[in-house]
């Protein structure tokens, strides 16, 4: 088999990092590129090079941002008293999406996993620690996701960040909306009937 | 009148399995018998019915082993109706490839097993009395999944969890301070411990469905020669009298034991060390019983599974018996096969074609010769 030139076999190889995409995709992605008019091309390349030059995270909350402290930080309506810890900056998207909170965010960058070496000081907590300090916030809710180290990291957090009178909560777990019981897949059915509550 | 039989394979396609030439066959509900030569295909037929439900071999770990000699890969695929309904059972494997797929969509063995559970009974290798504790806990957790398939996720989780929590004792024992990973062990701990109270839930009332109908009169049982064997669970941590194994009890067994953990650099405590204690009067079968007592035990032991998983299920899982006849003397085959014929499916290889002649409960009897399949007349 002939290889790909230079040029292509790296954009491959570089496509080949991004998340869910195999050698073939990434071909694709780079043959569908190659043939698209210059100007297109361009400015992919451009926004690409804009990622590293501005964008930062943000130095109270973590959020990637290009404005610092970040629009959620800096907007004055937001209720401070609340902050929501999530672990990815695309987490904050889809709480905001919700359109329930108003409230704060601190996002962690990962979770405890030692199997791949991330350890408490390579999360964003010893910051979120600093955010509480003052005592200003009555409420962190734990927003991680509800795999095995995201709720371990839960866990974690509720007791080193445990004081006073924080309150510390996690989302509750149940069925999604509009869904029917028959069609609900059973992780979720077992966790909805494990957080069941009083109807009153 | 006869109940109907509630989950049946009603037909298996088969490309470059084993030896077997690729195939589709219709298999009925009841009794079907696979007969031919040794070294012919009959297991391998099994082989591949069991592998579309479970997604692995019950005789080989090893994927690359399966596909025809001279392929890379092999593909199964299945008509199963359950409780009326028809399913879509597939599975593609080979060396780094596993894909299910249920009704055209991608499957786990969670989902599988909610329409097609398998129990075989093949030529016994007695791990549950010769091997470790780990063979019995593996024994009592597949059935258990079988009965409850959403069970898969918590072992699973359960694992992780463990896995997790095992490299950072190794940590601790590797110098780093120790004080920074306490809080980390027990956030680990807070979610071993609501797995494995789970876990030693679901495993306490599997051995003690098990041990009643071990217990019948006129039950497996009866296969074994000697005393009636019985079960007993043997959990890992041992609690005081009274104590029912909650999270927060294991939670609290966890921490008394932490600081061994940490100078052991891994998990002492946990599900991951239970037993199953098997026993004829009083005595524990591993040492005390004969070749010929385990292997009636063991198929004792199947015979229960095959009840319970009804009692847990509503339907029996379907039947795959590789010569049983050789492992046991003629009157206990009999009454074995006797017991093997009720409202479900069983499909039977079995060397002599003879033996099965003139037998009315067989609804269709199949030949292989060299891996090719047709219908024995």
């Amino acid at each position: 088999m002939t290889s790909f030139p230079g040029p292509v076999a790296r954009l491959i190889d570089e496509f080949r990092k991004l998340p869910g995409i195999g050698s073939k995709s990434a071909q694709r992605l780079v043959f569908h590129l190659i043939a698209r008019p210059a100007d297109d091309v361009r400015s992919l390349a451009a926004a690409v090079a804009d990622l590293e030059e501005g964008v930062r995270p943000c130095r109270i909350c973590h959020q990637i941002t290009d404005i610092d402290p970040c629009a959620v930080c800096s907007d004055p309506g937001r209720d401070t008293t609340v902050i929501c810890v999530v672990e990815r900056p695309s987490d904050v998207l889809a709480v905001e999406d919700s359109g329930e909170y108003r409230g704060l965010y601190h996002v962690l960058h990962g979770v405890l996993n030692p199997l791949a070496g991330i350890g408490p000081e390579a999360l964003t907590i010893a910051a979120l620690e600093q955010r509480l300090a003052p005592g200003t916030v009555h409420e962190v809710i734990l927003a991680t996701n509800a795999g095995v180290e995201g709720e371990a990291t839960a866990s974690y957090l509720a007791r080193r960040l445990a004081a006073g009178d924080l309150r510390i909560t996690r989302p509750a777990q149940g069925m999604p909306a509009g869904s029917e019981l028959e069609y609900t897949d059973r992780l979720t059915l077992a966790r909805a009937l494990r957080g069941r509550q009083n109807m009153d | 009148m006869k109940k109907p039989t509630e989950t049946v394979l009603r037909s298996l396609n088969c490309v470059s399995f084993r030896n077997l030439q690729d195939t589709h066959i219709e298999w009925c509900a009841g009794l079907n018998v696979i007969s031919g030569d040794n070294g012919h295909g009959k297991t391998n037929l099994l082989e591949a019915c069991f592998f579309l439900a479970m997604g692995r071999s019950f005789r080989t770990a090893r994927v690359d082993a399966l596909p025809r000699r001279g392929s890379s890969s092999f593909s199964l695929g299945g008509e199963v109706s359950h409780r009326q309904v028809s399913h879509r059972l597939g599975v593609k494997a080979g060396r780094g490839l596993r894909e299910r797929t249920l009704d055209g969509c991608q499957s786990d063995l969670g989902r599988t097993l909610g329409v097609l559970a398998c129990l075989v009974f093949a030529a016994p290798r007695l791990a549950l009395f010769r091997g470790g504790p780990d063979d019995r806990r593996r024994f009592l957790d597949r059935g258990i999944v079988g009965g409850k398939p959403f069970m898969v996720e918590t072992y699973r989780d359960h694992l992780r969890a463990l896995r997790q929590k095992n490299r950072l004792l190794k940590q601790a024992r590797q110098a780093r301070p120790v004080a920074a990973l306490r809080d980390q062990l027990a956030a680990f701990n807070d979610q071993l411990a609501g797995t494995a109270a789970t876990i030693r839930r679901e495993r306490e009332d599997y051995v003690k469905r098990l041990g009643k109908v071990l217990a019948r009169d006129e039950g497996p049982a009866e296969l074994v020669p000697g005393r009636r064997p019985e079960i007993s669970y043997q959990p890992h941590p041992t609690l005081e009298e009274g104590m029912t194994g909650s999270r927060e009890q294991l939670m609290a067994a966890y921490e008394e034991r932490a600081e061994d953990e940490i100078r052991r650099g891994h998990a002492l405590v946990g599900p991951q060390r239970d037993d199953l204690s098997i026993h004829q009067d009083g005595a524990e079968m591993s040492r005390f019983a004969s070749a010929g007592q385990q292997r009636a035990t063991l198929i004792a032991l199947k015979m229960s599974k095959m009840l319970v998983h009804k009692e847990m299920t509503g339907s029996y899982p379907l039947l795959l018996v590789d010569d049983v006849d050789a492992e046991l003397d003629a009157h206990r085959t009999r009454r074995a096969l006797h017991l093997l014929s009720g409202p479900y499916q069983v499909l039977v290889a079995s060397a002599s074609a003879e033996a099965w002649a003139g037998d009315r409960r067989v609804v269709r009897h199949l030949r292989v010769r060299d891996g090719i399949i047709s219908r024995f007349s």
